[in-house]
């Protein structure tokens, strides 16, 4: 079984997020990249799985350009056997159905029969694209898993549903599973690991390589747009109350009504 | 006029510090400014009044504990004036996050730095792991605002003669990495570093940037034993970038070296689950590089040294970089656990002893026969050895252990403190390091800044 993890380069968390202009979107400069951290328990889940001998190959699919690479390398490093990385001037501007398109194009060319994802990136937070490329490719979807289990017939996944309850689900493959929280500890890269990486292909395919009807996906195929970003309004500054304890009490409590509204 | 504080439930935060040591104060003057700071000092010289400078009470020396006599807290000094200049309350690692945010470095990285100031890194000397290559705080400051004992304003750059009538010891400090008595400077800023708030309080500082490093390899190698570490280590470093060394073409040239013995690593063990068996010994190493990582030259050195080379874990960005400190955090963490289990204070050293020294004290912590985790700058021969007595008996012996060492430091060219300074604790061994009579001049220095003896009473050097 060959598995497919989907990756997605994302800004790390402790970036400052700035606009670089409204109808663009963030000032990427100065960004500091990370993998999405759910498509790292995704990874070390199809490591996993091939090291139990379930599986006989785990590659790496990404969107972007060039720039996404050293993620690539990252997680090559962690173990995964090779890496498609799918760019073409047609994709840009794509949307999440897009994105699955293009996705879902490339798992079909490679004949992978698990696609393993996170379950959702921390930059849009879209959780859109595995559920997509799932119903584009007819194939079972589970999203959120915290745990997994494959045998020869198929897998059973965890994963928790509204109100603190668990689902336990059951299914063959092809299927595409998303990772949570809590389906593994992702690997440390090794040493080892990087040397090897360098050694290990990544292929760049396009649209006409994908067989691709470059109409469906691309800025000109988006059915969502992002119009305009801005940034969060930026919180008052704090407001200290002078005077004695009493009176400022007083104040605070009128303030707390009037408002703040809150008692 | 500044009011004090004498609220003993506000006072009560301010008695300890991370020595685990409890003072007293009468009262508490939180100043806003250099001025207020001042007019503090000239009424405390005034009425003969002792003052504890306080910041974030960090000091594992107990160099803020009040032993009576007021509290001068430089908290409300917390202001980041420019990218290069900070009022002594700010926080380092704020500061230091805010310099990085405009793609500057302010290197000195004490363990503290989230949680001590400026000022106080400042007034010790501080290092860290990356003092390997950048040394201790001093050589990052350039300028700083000074309150005198008497409560008088100076700025003291490095061009800034000490004032007449000031004799500054003339002593030979050891050759290491060290934080242990007054600097034998040559102007007034240098006589500031290092100080322990004993003849100035620091409010301002002006800082030496350089732009932040590009891109960090960092790496967790373990090793089968402490043969194959110490070998690997002479390796790492020979013609690395160091104070006062410029590094050479083909050198690892690593920015960090730091060591875990085979106690640490049980503590790291819980979190890293593939920390492989074999190992008896680790180093953390931080590498910064231009291009791509240098993974290849750092395989060849420690294969060649003998250490588990296939195990060697790395980081290359800044989220595995994060996970990899977690990994270092789990240490001090265990230890601090292990020392509430025990009921019992941890004994632990702060010695640094020249290269050509490190094997040998090395030794003598391997061979202390009581529980004990060893960690820390071994790229500086500056390790942590932490005794963990279980009971009182124990802590006695522990603490004849810990003299012995000090002392052994000292014959092989040490020092007895390296970066914590020497606080309150620390006074005994710093007068068998430099003598009777260092030990007079560094009294006659005191006198002749602080008249009434009133600033960090108990810190450093006794009055008598």
């Amino acid at each position: 079984m060959k598995i497919g993890v989907l990756l997605k380069q994302v800004p790390a968390t402790d970036t400052q997020v700035r606009i670089a202009d409204p109808s663009t979107g963030i000032a990427t400069g100065d960004v500091k990249w990370t993998i999405n951290p759910y498509d790292e328990f995704a990874v070390e889940e199809g490591l996993r799985l091939k090291e139990a001998g379930k599986a006989t190959e785990v590659v790496l699919l990404t969107v972007g350009g060039k720039d996404v690479e050293q993620r690539i390398r990252d997680a090559l490093a962690m173990g995964a056997d090779r890496a498609l990385r799918l760019e073409d001037p047609g994709f840009e501007g794509s949307d999440c159905l897009g994105l699955a398109r293009i996705l879902a194009a490339a798992i079909k060319a490679e004949g992978i029969s698990l696609v393993l994802a996170g379950k959702q990136a921390i930059d849009g937070d879209n959780a859109q694209v595995p559920a997509m490329v799932a119903e584009l490719l007819g194939w079972g979807h589970v999203g959120s898993v915290s745990k997994l289990e494959v045998d020869g017939a198929g897998f059973k996944a965890w994963r928790t549903s509204g109100g603190g309850s668990l689902d336990v689900v059951q299914g063959g493959f092809p299927a595409v599973l998303t990772a949570d929280k809590g389906l593994n500890e992702p690997r440390y890269a090794s040493l080892k690991g990087i040397m090897m990486a360098k050694k290990k292909a990544i292929d760049v395919k396009g649209a006409a390589a994908l067989g691709l009807d470059a109409s469906t996906v691309g800025a000109g195929a988006a059915l969502v747009v992002d119009s305009a970003w801005t940034l969060p309004p930026q919180r008052p500054a704090g407001r200290i109350l002078q005077g004695d304890n009493a009176a400022r009490v007083k104040e605070l409590v009128s303030l707390l009504r009037s408002e703040a509204k809150v008692i | 006029m500044i009011q004090p504080i004498t609220d003993p439930a506000v006072l009560e935060g301010y008695l300890s510090d991370a020595s685990n040591t409890r003072g007293r104060a009468e009262a508490l003057f939180r100043p806003r400014d250099a001025e207020e700071v001042a007019e503090v000092l000239a009424r405390a010289q005034a009425e003969g009044m002792p003052v504890t400078v306080t910041a974030q009470r960090t000091s594992t020396t107990g160099a803020s504990v009040p032993e009576g006599g007021w509290l001068l807290s430089t908290e409300r000094l917390n202001a980041v004036l420019a990218p290069d200049r900070a009022q002594g309350g700010v926080i380092l690692g704020q500061y230091q996050d805010q310099v990085e945010a405009a793609g500057l470095f302010f290197p000195p990285d004490p363990t503290s730095r989230h949680e001590c100031s400026l000022g106080a890194a400042i007034a010790c000397n501080a290092s860290g792991a990356r003092s390997f290559r950048y040394g201790p705080t001093r050589p990052w400051v350039e300028e700083l605002q000074l309150v005198t004992p008497t409560g008088q304003l100076l700025r003291a750059t490095r061009s800034t003669p000490i004032p007449d009538g000031w004799p500054v010891p003339r002593w030979a400090e050891p050759a290491v990495k060290t934080a242990a008595g007054y600097a034998p400077a040559d102007n007034l800023l240098d006589l500031a570093i290092g100080q322990e708030g004993t003849l100035f309080v620091i409010t301002e500082a002006r800082l030496r940037l350089i732009p932040l490093p590009g891109a960090v390899l960092s790496l967790i190698a373990y090793f089968p034993d402490l043969a194959s570490t110490l070998r690997f280590v002479e390796r790492a470093r020979r013609g690395a970038q160091r104070p006062g060394h410029l590094p050479e073409p083909g050198a690892l040239n690593p920015r960090a070296i730091e060591y875990y013995d085979h106690n640490a690593l049980e503590l790291v063990r819980a979190r890293v689950p593939d920390t492989p068996a074999l190992a008896r010994a680790a180093l953390f190493i931080e590498v910064e590089h231009e291009g791509e990582a240098p993974v290849e030259a750092w395989w060849e050195a420690l294969e060649e040294e003998g250490a588990l080379v296939e195990h060697t874990i790395v980081a290359t960005d800044e989220g595995a970089r994060r996970k990899l400190l977690a990994v270092r955090h789990a240490v001090p963490a265990g230890v601090n656990e292990r020392v509430v289990h025990n009921g019992m204070p941890k004994v632990g050293t702060d010695f640094a002893v020249p290269d050509a020294a490190l094997a040998e004290i090395m030794a003598a912590y391997e061979a202390v026969d009581m529980d004990k985790i060893c960690f820390g700058h071994i790229g500086d021969n500056h390790l942590h050895l932490n005794l963990l007595p279980t009971d009182a008996a124990e802590l006695g012996r522990a603490r004849q252990i810990y003299r012995e060492l000090a002392l052994q430091a000292v014959a092989l060219g040490g020092t007895v403190s390296a970066e914590h300074g020497i606080g309150k604790l620390k006074r005994a061994l710093l007068a068998e390091m430099v003598g009777p009579e260092v030990l007079e001049d560094f009294r006659a220095l005191k006198r002749a800044v602080d008249p009434g003896w009133v600033l960090g009473r108990g810190t450093m050097i006794a009055e008598r």
